[in-house]
């Protein structure tokens, strides 16, 4: 063996080193294993030329003729056996002289084979306008949707189903536009006569409530990973609610798409920028900070960046783009540099965690806080009020002490109970008392609402290459950009996030309205167009209807970026409307409905499962907006380790029946009855949430106090409803499922109320909290 | 088909995945083995905030020599270190080791009880991390990710392996004491179904959430009640042949076996005194109790936190009441498992997030002892059972306890093992999601410590 290569060398040392004989023997025998035809680890292949000189998965090739630096000559010299390469037998020496002479001769390699053209994956390429597909049954088109639709139905030799009963179509539309259930005055309104006029009017009418943006912005809130603590171990609060209510404002205004997207990525670069559209930026404030003591600030503020960019490439491009952060993608075009050029957009905002002082490795929030100019609400006067009221508490405090006879300070509570207890006619102590509770109501109503918003810095910060994702290993720098092989920065854009955001929303890209789309598009339809919503990449699904995907995306451009208009157009399809009822056959055709011959019957989300309870027990508060609200949950949840508080107040009054989006959401200790219907914790972006069935499910609606408590009110809500049984059993059906109980239904329900009876517990909440747990009642067809 | 036929046909297991559910037919991952197993089952203990292997399991001799001595440059120089500051000194264990049973395993006198079954145990030594922090550093141990959004080990066995016991959910948590930093995101399902996620089984209030009736409600009466709504969803089923209903119906019929079940478990009475006695009485305890009967009745992975393990400071004073709590439990536990000939095939494995430094970290504080900082380039852990091998002790680290020396172990390196024990090669456990085929050993290499198999 030894003496071959010595010969090798021999031989070699007097000529120029060939290619064929002397250096792919040693590929060959060393290196084929792992970066020859079948495997190709790191990216890294040296089985064709083209294949061994272009950028590995480090983002460089690792043959750079004439450059002894070259990583392959790096990696076989390599002493440590960990990252020596072959790993487990190094390369004789006569071999590495061997290749070193080779890349100093310049590397030949003779061969002509060029990489094959690359195809670039559909999604890269813009839509573009087709005329609509040819259809036999034009009866049933109502609009573009249903020609894309009816064409692969055709094709599969299936056939739509029939319209929904009016009844389905009204709660299946108010469940989807509002998440609430349909009133029975709206179902008396529109049911008996549902024809397309009426059912546009419907629509409408849908589309112009508030609840409306309650709705979507619950929706909108997974993809923006909203949450009312940071996370982690610290988990302590932080206040975005005013980011929340912004968003249900924007679905409510029918903010176009674009223009929410440059609110959201960039409303503070914006001229002049008004305080909503700071408060839009909340969406990059709503990641994760970790402010556990000891952390590396350096460390955890790339985590954010990097967190910043992978939110949007799931968000508006639909990409893994975080594949790239360690890596050229590995199937898509993403290289490591283009990640670092994304970076380098959100790399400058100011750092939100700080060291308390030298000493210690304590941290704490830094801020970037917007005070928010609310009406009525005077800072100054907040100031000088609690200035007020701490002299009023002292002199109060000092009063006390001075009737006791004492020398120690007592706490103001203490005092006052001191004070119900024995000075209780004591007209100093009295006034004083007066006085303080005005102040302390003054104070807190003028105590001003500091908002987390970005902000960029004055100076810029370096943007670097970090290899493998590193924070501690920097490569080259780069500057902001966008990758080469989608569309340019649109001319006159600023190479900063708002430029990004422009760039993001010029008709031109091929992604963005793509991605939005499927997304509404699954809401309503149960499955999306490609069910690989967060990748639609050349990893992700194929869509099933191609077609259809860009001709929504096209026509939600043409209407400058409506939601209101895309949603609209979706519902008003008679794909949309079809009834979710199919036979056994049918289904096992096409069990997930990627064809869409049928309508979608899917589980109501978790909020919407609470708000439909509330509804129908008629406790549903429709206060809007605000801080975070927080409904009763089981003691003991909020045990987070980290210095902050963990009492959980109860919410009094209405807030505790308030929607389910302005829960309080806490990270490391989630809401368990959303948690037990898929709510995500919103640590991380969240594209779509599953729709399980689990016994725990079952456990929580019928055992959950808040659940016993809405059965509780129903119970009583249904007596008042009518005065015969049968009646009210019929109506208190309707509200539960948005129909009428069919003879048999109502026979099964007079049995249960009229075996009902338990000690503690009568007829009506047995009937009521039967009625809650139906399947039908949590879901909608 | 109608509801016995479906039932029969064993579609359902504890929470059947939702029929209509958005995941391709093509991706639908089916349950099961891969290979033999060792292991059928697990129970991880993690005690959260990183016990010191220096004072319990990895004898330095030559630390003590040097105790408060500065320590070397290389040691703290160019190092992150998440309190230490300035230049510090060198800590050397004040407790005394001995080695053990036949094996001669080092356990130091902090743990008297775990002594006895030094010959069931397999010391890993050579343990390393990524992160020094404990949030991230607990999802690491947990998820392979330091950060939010990826589903725990526990959620990856229940998803691989489905459950053995339809009563009872396939993950069981307990938690002793504070909650764990990262709260419970670490039994989070993050984007497995939510089957998956881990159930916790508290001891105050309901054993599980909304596990109990409402107050004053009989058994009869939710008996009668669950049959009503199943009577009306049968109805509507009748209708529409949905088979999400049928499931629907199921897992009420479950979440009724389960309010039976659970309480069953969780009554400790019925256990005779000597079992009781055996394992002691703090909460740890009864949780180790519980956690065997639970493996009993074959829920797939049981985890138990127990709380402060994070000695800075006072270490000397911290670390024995902790010691305290769970030697007695933990070692009955092993023995408890043998004598029912369940050791064989439950996989045990005890194990913080990291492991502390070999420096001494002070904050200058009054009557106030010396303590250790985080330390994620060496720690050790212990397994046993579960197809591991007896009296073993792996890997190594350098004189001063400050590197791997030896065989080292990344936190994906114990993930494929645990795995491979189970019968799971880890590289095919995967969901599709964000393009990916998502694994819980990551993109990274992992290695099965093949020198830990029995």
């Amino acid at each position: 063996m030894r003496s071959l290569a010595m010969l090798l060398v021999t031989l070699s040392t007097y000529g120029a080193v060939d290619f064929e004989k002397d250096i792919k023997p040693i590929f060959e025998k060393n290196c084929y294993k792992c970066h020859g035809e079948k495997k190709q680890k790191a990216g890294v292949a040296l089985y064709k030329k083209y294949l061994a000189f272009q950028e590995a998965d480090a983002g460089e090739p690792v043959i750079i003729p004439h450059n002894m630096e070259s990583i392959l000559l790096e990696v076989i010299e390599e002493e440590d056996e960990d990252f020596r390469m072959p790993p487990k037998k190094a390369l004789a020496h006569a071999e590495i002289e061997l290749i070193k002479k080779w890349i100093k001769e310049g590397a030949v390699w003779p061969s002509d084979e060029k990489a094959p053209p690359e195809k670039l994956h559909w999604a890269y390429i813009k839509p573009e306008k087709k005329p609509l597909p040819k259809v036999s049954d034009k009866a049933w088109t109502k609009n573009f949707i249903d020609y894309h639709v009816m064409n692969k139905l055709e094709a599969e030799g299936l056939k739509p189903e029939e319209r929904a009963s009016s009844e389905t179509l009204i709660r299946r539309l108010s469940f989807d536009l509002t998440g609430l259930p349909p009133s029975l005055a709206l179902l008396d309104k529109y049911s008996k006569n549902l024809n397309d006029q009426n059912y546009e009017k419907l629509v409408d009418e849908l589309l112009s409530q508030k609840t409306f943006g309650e709705n979507w912005a619950r929706h909108w809130l997974d993809l923006a990973r909203y949450a009312d603590s940071n996370g982690y171990q610290r988990d302590g609060f932080q206040t975005l609610w005013p980011y929340r209510d912004w968003v249900i404002k924007a679905f409510n205004e029918d903010k176009t798409y674009d223009q929410f997207t440059i609110e959201q990525l960039a409303g503070d670069l914006l001229e002049n920028p008004s305080q909503d559209q700071l408060i839009a930026t909340g969406f990059n404030r709503c990641n994760t900070l970790n402010l556990e003591a000891g952390t590396d600030i350096e460390e955890d503020r790339v985590k954010q960046v990097t967190e910043r960019v992978n939110t949007m490439g799931t968000v508006w491009l639909g990409s893994s783009v975080s594949c790239a952060q360690c890596h050229n993608h590995k199937y898509d075009p993403f290289t490591i540099k283009e990640y670092y050029q994304f970076y380098s957009f959100f790399n400058n905002t100011p750092i939100e965690a700080e060291e308390v002082d030298e000493k210690s490795s304590t941290l704490r929030y830094a801020g970037n806080g917007l005070m928010l100019d609310v009406e009525g609400v005077d800072p100054n006067f907040y100031e000088s009020s609690k200035l007020e009221l701490n002299k009023l508490e002292k002199n109060y405090q000092g009063k006390l002490k001075e009737l006791q006879n004492s020398k120690k300070n007592i706490k103001i509570n203490e005092a006052r109970k001191i004070h119900q207890k024995s000075f209780k006619k004591n007209v100093v102590l009295n006034n004083l008392w007066k006085q303080i509770e005005e102040h302390r109501k003054i104070v807190a109503k003028h105590t001003p609402v500091y908002v987390e918003v970005m902000k960029e810095m004055d100076t810029a910060r370096n943007t670097r290459i970090l290899r493998r994702g590193n924070f501690l290993d920097p490569d080259q720098q780069v500057k902001s950009a966008v990758p080469k092989f989608l569309n340019p920065m649109p001319a006159g854009a600023p190479e900063n996030r708002l430029g990004l955001a422009q760039w993001l929303t010029t008709k031109d890209n091929p992604l963005t309205a793509r991605v939005a789309v499927n997304r509404f598009w699954r809401e309503f339809m149960g499955t999306g167009i490609y069910e690989s919503l967060e990748d639609i990449g050349q990893q992700g699904e194929m869509p099933t209807n191609h077609n259809l995907l860009d001709a929504l995306a096209l026509d939600f451009m043409e209407n400058n970026w409506s939601m209101k208009k895309l949603m609209k157009r979706i519902v008003m399809s008679s794909t949309y409307q079809q009834s979710s009822v199919v036979s056994d056959e049918k289904r096992a055709k096409d069990p997930f409905n990627r064809l869409y011959a049928r309508g979608a019957s899917c589980r109501l989300t978790a909020e919407a499962i609470r708000d439909n309870a509330l509804a129908i027990s008629l406790k549903l508060s429709p206060k809007m907006y605000g801080p975070t609200v927080r409904p009763v949950q089981p003691d003991n949840i909020w045990r987070v380790t980290g210095g902050v508080d963990n009492t959980y107040r109860t919410s009094k009054g209405e807030d505790m029946y308030r929607r389910g989006l302005y829960t309080i959401w806490r990270r490391s200790a989630h809401y368990p009855s959303f948690a037990n219907f898929d709510a995500p914790n919103r640590s991380a972006c969240t594209v779509k949430r599953s729709r399980s069935n689990t016994p725990m499910q079952a456990l929580t609606l019928m055992n959950d106090p808040v659940y016993v408590d809405i059965a509780q009110h129903f119970a009583k809500r249904i007596q008042l409803l009518a005065k015969s049984d049968k009646e009210r059993i019929q109506k208190a059906f309707r509200l539960c499922t948005s129909r009428h109980a069919s003879d048999e239904e109502q026979e099964i329900m007079l049995d249960i109320l009229n075996n009902g009876e338990s000690s503690q517990y009568d007829k009506w909440f047995t009937l009521a909290t039967t009625l809650l747990n139906l399947h039908e009642t949590i879901s909608r067809d | 088909m109608n509801r016995r036929n479906f039932l029969s046909a064993g579609a359902l297991s504890l929470g059947a995945l939702s029929f209509n559910n958005s995941l391709r037919a093509d991706a639908q991952y089916v349950p099961g083995t891969h290979f033999p197993a060792k292991a059928k089952r697990v129970i991880f203990m993690h005690m959260v905030g990183g016990p010191s292997q220096l004072d319990l399991f990895d004898y330095k001799p030559e630390l003590i020599k040097y105790d408060d001595k500065l320590a070397p440059d290389h040691m703290f120089k160019g190092k992150r270190l998440a309190f230490i500051k300035g230049h510090p000194k060198l800590m050397g264990t004040p407790y005394k080791f001995e080695q053990c049973g036949q094996s001669g395993q080092w356990i130091s006198d902090r743990m008297p009880h775990l002594k006895k079954v030094a010959d069931e145990l397999c010391f890993v030594k050579s343990m390393c991390t990524e992160d020094f922090n404990h949030g991230p550093a607990q999802l690491a141990f947990h998820t392979g990710l330091n950060r939010n959004g990826n589903p725990g080990i526990g959620s990856w066995m229940s998803y691989a392996l489905g459950s053995e016991n339809k009563n009872l959910p396939p993950y069981v948590v307990m938690v002793s004491g504070k909650m764990p930093g990262a709260g419970s995101a670490l039994w989070n399902n993050a984007f497995l179904p939510s089957v998956h996620q881990g159930v916790e089984l508290r001891s105050t209030g309901d054993p599980i959430l909304f596990l109990n009736n409402p107050n004053g409600m009989t058994k009869a009466h939710r008996s009668k009640i669950i049959a009503g709504i199943n009577r009306l969803n049968q109805k509507k089923y009748d209708h529409v042949s949905d088979p999400e209903i049928l499931t629907r119906m199921a897992q009420y019929d479950l979440a009724e076996r389960m309010q039976s079940s659970v309480p069953e478990i969780s009554d400790l009475s019925t256990e005779p005194e000597h079992i009781r006695k055996m394992y002691g009485n703090s909460q740890f305890a009864r949780h180790c109790l519980l956690a065997r009967r639970l493996v009993e009745k074959g829920v797939r992975f049981v985890e138990l936190f127990n709380a402060d393990w994070d000695h800075h400071l006072n270490l000397d004073k911290r670390l024995g009441s902790n010691c305290k709590e769970i030697d007695q439990a933990q070692t009955a536990l092993i023995m408890d498992l043998k004598q029912r000939g369940l050791l064989e095939d439950t996989l045990v494995v005890w194990a913080g997030e990291f492991g502390r430094t070999p420096l001494k970290e002070t904050r200058g504080g009054k009557n106030e002892n010396g303590g250790r900082d985080h330390h994620k380039e060496a720690f050790t852990i212990w397994m046993a059972g579960g197809g591991v091998k007896k009296g073993t002790s792996y890997g190594a680290t350098d004189e001063l306890g400050y590197d791997v020396v030896d065989k080292k172990a990344h936190v994906r390196d114990l993930h494929a093992t645990m795995m491979h024990l189970m019968g799971l090669d880890h590289e095919k456990v995967s969901f599709r999601f964000k393009g990916l085929d998502q694994r819980l050993t990551g993109v990274e290499e992992s290695h099965i410590m093949k020198g830990i198999i029995a």
